[in-house]
């Protein structure tokens, strides 16, 4: 049974790193003029995709269950892709970018947890 | 295609609204072989009409076009005799000049500058940009705006006409405001679904006296018909022009005048005219102002002739046939070349069965009369709103060896026609192939037997067959496009509206085709280059009761528009599926060239890229276009256009994109071209057009390479 609260790790800092990055290539292409995609209702979804995986990264170590841990994780994985598909279709370079960055630490954070808790399952 | 990137492609569904605004502002299986018959012998010259009234002031009486009638119902080639005197103006500007909606009076949107080039484009900067203000999204208590102005350089100034009905008077090198001036028009959208303007004109006196004001005259039109005349050097109204600096041009509308001209289009300016068309109200009424152009002085604003588009018996029970666009002059040859949009009502025309001759045509009067010298119906008895949409490009080129003075007429359909612009005679030939009847649903209509289709150029798009179910939006749709496409008729263009199944598919459309930026012309490689359309529509009529009872009256719904006093309502509604992907397949936008010594397509290939909250479509598929190219001596294509609202240069060689940039709105007008001390400048506008997309803009952007 998971009985500790999962260590802030890099993999999550990764993510948060990743998102922080989405966060302001996003708002720049949502509030600057002339990006091509100023104001529209696609640079004002990846703006609110990468802020909730920010949030969504820094809730994960707050969470000692694996189940909301890894549901956690994978919400983010799916968002980082979706986010990326659409900077894809938004020409959001940089946006595609910052979300290989997040990748990393998305995958980074679920294996990191899943091998802590092996180990922790292991002592009970 | 996934779910979410199918979204993206809702973009086009924008141009399901697009339906009167674009309108104002295949043969059979049996029919194959008459169709590719040879081109039928060409209609017997016919004189110029008799001058009837040599007056100073002419409110001409329409003249019958004097042809040998070879078809029933069918207006005849009006041809020009040839052998016009010449006056020694070059229909070929000596020097580079923008002083029009086109660049050059002749149409061609061509400059003979060569600072930029193809190797140095792509290092094109900005130099200035500027914001008129005047914008509005509809959203607030003004309607929308539409601005579709190209920017004209005279008198070493940039002059702009904006939608609030303003002129902005610009240092060509800086953008700094010289002076600007407010007409205080109404800013209701009388005629049109928003707040339009195209620009304005420019005029100066051949002889001016100096210390004297308006010897160099700018004209701007309002939606109310008000035409004022302003002294390009100091922004003050030019007094003597009408009543106080202001030509009232709705004192000439007398017949069904159900609603005011409007002067959205800048003035045509030759010599010592200014040439003026109007627009009007598209599929409300059945009868409606008739067509006619004013040439009227330039300094008083005095009429010099009105030359009118329907024969006198049939004025009062049909309607408009007007000419809403820019036209073209040669000065050489004295003819002003009138693109002539259709009567009303658009899409039934029981109460016009009788010949409209001038309808839906190229007419060429006598600048200085207004005498018909020749004209060309493109589509007889037109019940489909393919109006003339753009000024005729005058070129002259070589064809097998021989020099021809020509034009070239872009269409709504995408035909190209090509005629001798001193007779109107065919320069390839341009045959009348039979096309389909009515299927016996709609009472009291005529249907043209034939209508005129060129043999070359060959069609921007292809009309000859039904457009193909786009895979991926049927899917989508669970098949509802195919379902929708089997229950369209369609047996080629010009299958005529139905009240059976789900109406006729129109393809193209109204709006599809070339639209007012017309054709540029490059006359160094004898290279013409046109953007065209490709949108899928679909028109059903509906009898009065049915169409009463369906819309609630006859009111303007989107997509149902009465044609109030005829026996049928209508609607248009592009085909999309649920989603508002296009059913039909890309490309819905293209940029083409053609060598105009064989009429052959040189290259053609997607334009720009569609878009739709903000999520941009492959380029492979295109977007619709409305706004037109300039071309330049230095090898060179500048366009916009497009949903991406992007501006572009490209090869004119090759079609290759060479450079680009972000601008605030689609670029809806010509790009302007310009040479100021010693630099060259492309000018771009930035409007937008909510039949493209629903974006609008107020800016003025103007390129240059780094001094």
């Amino acid at each position: 049974m998971q009985s500790e609260q999962p260590p802030l790790g890099s993999g999550v800092i990764i993510l948060m790193v990743g998102a922080a990055l989405g966060i302001a290539v996003a708002a720049y292409y949502y509030f600057v003029p002339l990006t091509g995609v100023n104001g529209t209702i696609g640079a004002g979804l990846v703006l609110f995709s990468t802020v909730a995986m920010l949030i969504a990264a820094a809730l994960m170590p707050l969470f000692s269950s694996k189940a909301i841990y890894m549901t956690l994780g994978l919400l983010c994985l799916l968002d980082v892709f979706l986010t990326a598909l659409a900077g894809y279709f938004l020409h959001e370079w940089l946006l595609i970018a910052a979300m290989v960055v997040a990748l990393v630490g998305v995958i980074r954070a679920i294996s990191r947890f899943s091998v802590i808790h092996r180990h922790q399952g292991a002592r009970v | 295609m996934n779910f979410r990137s199918s979204l993206f492609v809702s973009c086009i569904a924008l141009t399901a609204a697009m339906g009167p605004v674009w309108a104002q502002e295949e043969v059979p299986a049996e029919d194959q072989t008459q169709a590719e018959q040879p081109a039928e012998e060409a209609a017997p010259a016919a004189e110029p009409a008799a001058e009837e009234d040599a007056g100073p002031q002419m409110f001409r009486e329409y003249q019958p076009p004097q042809t040998d009638d070879n078809l029933e119902g069918i207006a005849d080639p009006l041809l020009g005799s040839g052998g016009r005197e010449r006056t020694g103006t070059p229909m070929q500007p000596e020097e580079a000049r923008w002083d029009s909606f086109h660049g050059q009076v002749n149409g061609q949107k061509y400059a003979p500058l060569d600072q930029i080039r193809v190797e140095n484009v792509g290092d094109l900067e900005k130099v200035w940009d500027y914001h008129t203000g005047d914008v509005s999204d509809g959203s607030g208590d003004l309607a929308a705006t539409v601005w579709s102005a190209t920017p004209i350089f005279a008198n070493d100034t940039l002059y702009l006409g904006t939608p609030f009905y303003r002129v902005v008077a610009l240092e060509p090198d800086t953008g700094k405001v010289k002076w600007s001036f407010n007409t205080d028009s109404t800013l209701e959208p009388l005629t049109q679904p928003a707040l339009k303007n195209r620009g304005v004109s420019y005029w100066e006196a051949e002889n001016p006296v100096e210390g004297e004001a308006c010897q160099k005259i700018i004209y701007l039109g309002t939606m109310d018909a008000q035409l004022f005349a302003i002294d390009a050097d100091t922004g003050e109204k030019c007094t003597d022009f009408g009543e106080d600096g202001v030509l009232d041009v709705n004192q000439w509308n007398t017949v069904n005048d159900r609603f005011p001209f409007s002067l959205l289009q800048p003035p045509t300016i030759a010599g010592n005219h200014v040439i003026i068309g109007w627009a009007g109200k598209d599929w409300a009424y059945s009868e409606a102002p008739p067509g006619a152009v004013f040439s009227v002085d330039p300094q008083t604003g005095e009429l010099q002739w009105a030359f009118q588009t329907i024969p006198d018996e049939l004025r009062e029970q049909t309607g408009t046939a007007n000419v809403w666009t820019a036209m073209s002059v040669d000065e050489d040859l004295g003819l002003v070349y009138m693109p002539i949009s259709s009567p009303s009502p658009n899409y039934w025309g029981g109460n016009r069965v009788d010949e409209v001759p001038y309808a839906t045509s190229t007419t060429a009067v006598d600048l200085e009369t207004g005498e018909v010298v020749w004209s060309r119906q493109w589509v007889h008895h037109d019940i489909w709103d393919y109006d003339i949409n753009s000024a005729p490009t005058l070129m002259d080129i070589t064809v097998d060896g021989e020099e021809i003075p020509a034009l070239i007429q872009a269409t709504k359909m995408g035909f190209l026609f090509v005629v001798n612009r001193e007779t109107g005679d065919d320069v390839w030939p341009i045959e009348e192939r039979p096309v389909p009847g009515g299927d016996g649903s709609v009472d009291g209509e005529y249907y043209a037997p034939t209508q005129p289709f060129p043999t070359k150029p060959a069609p921007l798009l292809d009309q000859a067959e039904k457009p193909e179910v786009w895979l991926p939006a049927d899917i989508v749709g669970a098949g509802s496009c195919s379902r929708l496409f089997d229950d369209l008729w369609y047996e080629g263009m010009y299958t005529p509206p139905t009240t059976k199944g789900s109406g006729v598919l129109a393809y193209p459309d109204s709006a599809g085709g070339v639209q007012w930026g017309g054709v540029a012309f490059d006359p160094e490689t004898q290279t013409a280059v046109v953007n065209t359309s490709h949108i899928t529509q679909y028109i059903q009529l509906y009898a009065r009761q049915e169409y009463d009872s369906q819309t609630g009256g006859s009111g303007n719904e989107s997509g149902f528009y009465p044609q109030e006093g005829s026996p049928y309502g209508m609607s248009l509604f592009s085909a999309f599926n649920w989603l508002g992907m296009p059913c039909w397949k890309p490309p819905f936008g293209e940029l083409v060239a053609l060598d105009m010594t064989t009429g052959d397509v040189k290259w053609r290939k997607p334009l720009g890229m569609s878009q739709k909250f903000g999520f941009y479509m492959p380029e492979s598929m295109g977007s619709p276009t409305i706004g037109g190219p300039a071309v330049t001596a230095g090898g060179l294509i500048f366009i916009g256009a497009t949903m991406d609202a992007k501006a572009r240069a490209f090869d004119l060689e090759t079609g290759e994109e060479l450079w680009s940039d972000q601008m605030e709105a689609p670029i809806v007008a010509n790009p302007a071209i310009y040479e100021y001390n010693g630099r060259q400048y492309v000018a771009f506008v930035a409007g937008g057009n909510s039949i493209i997309k629903d974006q609008v803009g107020d800016q003025v952007a103007v390129y240059a390479l780094p001094e």
